[in-house]
């Protein structure tokens, strides 16, 4: 059996209507149920429509309270199993008008929720569109305040496993007579994440120095003041002194204090087996790898201790040195060695005694001073 | 013959000729084993091998090569330095014993340096390249 068109309708008419003269209370309530179905096995085209005209007045003289509210609820559902288009439309429109010659407060609100779901297992193209249009108006004359506001949300979500697309367009007016303050305020946020780029720097560092040393080998090379210092551009510590110092053979003088001296001390050279002492601030270390590693700032002092021993000395001398130590306990005094060289420095062993080997000069003392050389 | 001390390494810039050392230096690894016993008498080791070796050197210089040498030690104490001995062999390392000590011993025969002799221990160690 095979139906080409069918089509059924029915029309309703509803009128309700209550007077008096006088009442409390007035109700005016339609309740309207409505629905058409076709069922068709086989069908080339299926339409299903509702056209639904609802009007509500309430006219009174003295009326403390009116209200006229619409509830209103479409759904069309249109579903086939094999289906080559399919669409779901609804069209609604609301007007609420508030009118009264004088009144204190006026609303006129309307709340509209509009949805639409397209959704099928195999498809090619789905897509989910909104109009919407929204329009608020507040006028009158010797308004105290008039507002205007649209509230607007969007979402919107497209999901494809190759292409998905969301874009929002959005846009506000807003109108107020009697300018007090208009203001839009839009926030966007765009956040884009790319977990890997494709381009990459590569940056080459290379720093090239040079060095020169020389080595003149001559008969007494091993036994003379012959540094042979070249050049570096690489930096590192400052090489020694290329001038050999002056030995000029003395005694050994002392002199306190050391930058204006009042007194001074001479003594006879001291006996062999005196000794330089350098003494440097440095940090060795053995990694775990059992590296060897030696480090010292160059700002780090070095120490120069000079220990002599002096003998053959009168007892006046010793005398004078003991008392030369103690006037200079813990200051600063100059020293110019046996070899004419002055320093600069303190006497670290002040306790060092003298000792009376005999009769006569046979007197025996010593010293350590440690300080550097001027 | 002669024993050469060169430094900074790398970039070499300064030399420093010595004569030979005397007779007595000696030559030692620097590997170490901690051994330990069981209560059954097993033995552990515990070896921390190195290729570095500690050269223990005694000098007897000129007073003027003694200054020489005072202030070669002043400017590369900290720094790596190449120890060319005299067998030829080429070593880089340290300079370890800390202070520095030359003692004046003797009046010396010539005319080097006011005749004065001064002795001295180097502590070198390092590894042959």
């Amino acid at each position: 059996m095979a139906i080409l068109e069918h089509s059924g309708s029915s029309d309703l008419a509803i009128s309700d209507a209550a007077a008096a003269v006088t009442y409390v209370t007035i109700v005016l309530d339609d309740t309207l149920d409505y629905s058409e179905e076709f069922h068709v096995p086989l069908s080339a085209d299926v339409d299903a429509s509702d056209t639904l005209s609802l009007s509500d007045n309430a006219i009174a003289q003295r009326v403390i309270s009116a209200s006229a509210v619409d509830d209103i609820g479409v759904s069309d559902d249109s579903s086939r199993n094999v289906v080559l288009g399919l669409s779901a439309t609804d069209t609604l429109s609301l007007s609420d008008i508030g009118l009264t010659p004088s009144t204190t407060e006026v609303d006129a609100t309307d709340t509209l929720t509009i949805s639409d779901e397209s959704e099928s297992l195999v498809t090619r193209n789905a897509s989910a569109t909104d109009t919407l249009s929204l329009t608020d108006s507040g006028a009158g004359q010797r308004v105290i305040s008039v507002s205007a506001e649209d509230t607007l949300t969007l979402t919107q979500k497209g999901v494809s496993p190759k292409e998905g697309s969301a874009s929002h367009t959005i846009g506000i007016s807003d109108t107020a007579g009697r300018v007090y303050g208009e203001s839009h305020q839009i926030t966007l946020t765009q956040t884009a994440v790319w977990s890997r780029g494709g381009g990459r720097d590569a940056t080459d560092e290379l720093d090239l120095t040079h060095s020169a040393a020389y080595t003149l080998i001559r008969p007494c090379t091993d036994e003379s003041f012959s540094p042979f210092v070249g050049s570096s551009t690489a930096g590192g510590p400052t090489p020694p002194t290329t001038v050999a110092p002056v030995i000029e053979r003395q005694g050994v003088d002392l002199a306190y204090p050391y930058a204006s001296p009042t007194t001074t001390l001479s003594l006879r050279a001291p006996r062999f087996g005196n000794r330089d002492r350098l003494t440097a601030q440095r940090i060795n270390r053995l990694t775990r790898g059992g590296s060897l590693k030696v480090f010292a700032d160059p700002q780090w002092p070095n120490n120069h201790t000079l220990v002599m021993e002096f003998s053959a000395l009168s007892e006046s001398e010793v005398q004078d040195l003991l008392a030369f130590m103690r006037l200079s306990l813990g200051k600063e005094v100059l020293l110019t060695d046996h070899e004419g060289q002055d320093w600069r420095g303190i006497f670290t062993e002040t306790d060092e005694p003298i000792v009376r080997n005999g009769r006569g000069c046979q007197n025996s003392a010593s010293l350590v001073f440690e300080g550097e050389k001027v | 013959m002669s024993v050469q001390f060169r430094a900074p390494f790398p970039g070499v810039t300064t030399v420093c000729v010595l004569p030979n050392p005397r007779l007595g230096d000696s030559e030692a690894n620097t590997d170490t084993v901690s051994l330990r016993r069981s209560m059954n008498g097993t033995k552990r080791t515990y070896v921390k091998s190195s290729t570095r070796r500690k050269l223990l050197l005694e000098f007897r210089l000129s007073r003027e090569k003694a200054h020489e040498w005072i202030n070669f030690v002043r400017s590369y104490h900290s720094t790596q330095l190449l120890y060319i001995d005299h067998l030829a062999r080429t070593w880089s390392g340290y300079l370890m014993n800390n202070p520095v000590e030359l003692e004046t011993f003797a009046r010396g025969v010539g005319s080097a340096s006011h005749g004065e002799r001064v002795s001295m221990t180097i502590e070198f160690e390092g590894e042959e390249i």
